[in-house]
């Protein structure tokens, strides 16, 4: 079939297309424009909350460090709470202006390749937030203990400490293993977070590269 | 009533609600073809009208009167087909079931075996071609103009007139091909 064919072909589903799917139209005047509204909207709160604990995690960071200026260890998990949060606040950020950034009505080509570049940076994070995921138990613990409770963990007992550390190992070592050895379980968790995995975001760089190409 | 005569009536409504749903009816089988165009099966191609006229109610505020509406709403169309492409890449869906429109053309007769086979080669077509080149057969088989083309997808005229020029050459490659095994 040449192309010419095809579009007599096309022309001839007109008819069956506005007649099968004009039943879709109806049902959305019927119900659907608010909850688009409240689908965008949703996504903007989760950002919001994701932000807001950022900032909770900073501002409870910085501020215990600089109480317990005299412990090494208190100050790094001070630190290490204060940069997580920076993280969530910035990732949070940046998505928020993407989302109010990314326009559809602009060019077909200039929005798929905001969107390719925009998988392909969820893809490289991915590991951050996994290392980040196993291990901010234990500064946000030692935190905890010490600001509420006025107890030093890594002073008093230790080995719950290194518990945590174990627990985080195993974690990430298990996350390792399985993106290593267990067939598309890498592609699986990029799919899962970022909606593609890294080879497949910049293939879609790739082929929009070569489109635009004359 | 032609679309711009339907378009400068739809823009007098008071209402921004009412504006949008006439608009939305006057250009209805953008949305239809771009679904037709971007979702394998039945089930699917319902959700992805669905999502499309969603995108554009949201994207209506934004919505400069003085730009065509058909272009805007294309551009919209094909980013929501594009992605609804890429996100169902993974389930690898691609015309794998028989389409509503293909069954109902595979009647007892002659002239539905005819239209079924000619469907089944457009769907053979369709899924050989990649998102972006998608949306600019589309567009073509619509019959756009080259101009209108670039304008939706944001290429240079002549890339469009060169890239279709090429996907004739590889589909006329394909039935030489084909013809002679």
């Amino acid at each position: 079939m040449e192309l010419d064919e095809m579009k007599l072909a096309w022309q001839s589903l007109d008819q069956q297309m506005a007649r099968r799917y004009a039943l879709d139209l109806e049902q959305y005047r019927e119900r659907k424009l608010g909850s688009a509204r409240f689908r965008l909207l949703a996504v903007k709160i989760g950002l919001l909350a994701r932000m807001v604990f950022g900032v909770a995690a900073v501002v409870a960071g910085a501020s215990f460090w600089a109480a317990h200026p005299g412990s090494l260890h208190l100050v790094v998990s001070g630190v290490l709470l204060q940069a997580y949060g920076l993280l969530l606040v910035a990732s949070a950020a940046w998505e928020m202006q993407l989302l109010v950034d990314i326009d559809y009505a602009a060019p077909v080509v200039a929005i798929q390749r905001s969107l390719a570049r925009f998988r392909a940076w969820r893809v490289r994070l991915m590991p951050v937030w996994i290392v980040t995921g196993c291990f901010v138990w234990i500064p946000l613990t030692i935190v905890v203990f010490k600001a509420w409770l006025g107890a030093d963990l890594y002073v008093r007992a230790p080995e719950v400490v290194l518990y945590l550390v174990g627990c985080g190992a195993v974690a990430m070592l298990g996350f390792w293993i399985a993106a290593r050895w267990v067939p598309g379980a890498a592609g699986a968790l990029a799919d899962s977070y970022a909606g593609t995995s890294l080879g497949r975001s910049q293939q879609q760089l790739d082929d929009i590269a070569r489109f635009e190409r004359e | 009533m032609n679309a711009t005569t339907g378009d400068a009536m739809a823009r007098e409504l008071p209402d921004r609600q009412q504006r949008f749903e006439a608009l939305l009816h006057e250009h209805r089988r953008i949305v239809f073809h771009v679904a037709r165009m971007y979702a394998g099966h039945s089930d699917e191609r319902h959700d992805l009208v669905q999502e499309i006229c969603s995108q554009l109610w949201r994207a209506f505020p934004r919505y400069d009167a003085a730009r065509r509406f058909s272009t805007w709403m294309y551009r919209i169309a094909l980013n929501t087909g594009i992605s609804h492409l890429r996100q169902a890449g993974a389930r690898a869906q691609r015309f794998e079931h028989l389409s509503d429109e293909l069954l109902e053309a595979t009647r007892d007769d002659a002239a539905g075996a005819e239209d079924a086979e000619r469907l089944a080669e457009l769907d053979a077509r369709i899924a050989q071609l990649g998102p972006l080149e998608r949306a600019l057969i589309l567009l073509y088989l619509e019959d756009r103009p080259y101009a209108d083309i670039a304008e939706v997808l944001g290429i240079s005229e002549t890339n469009v007139a060169t890239k279709i020029s090429r996907i004739k050459q590889r589909f006329r490659q394909q039935m030489t091909r084909a013809d002679n095994p």
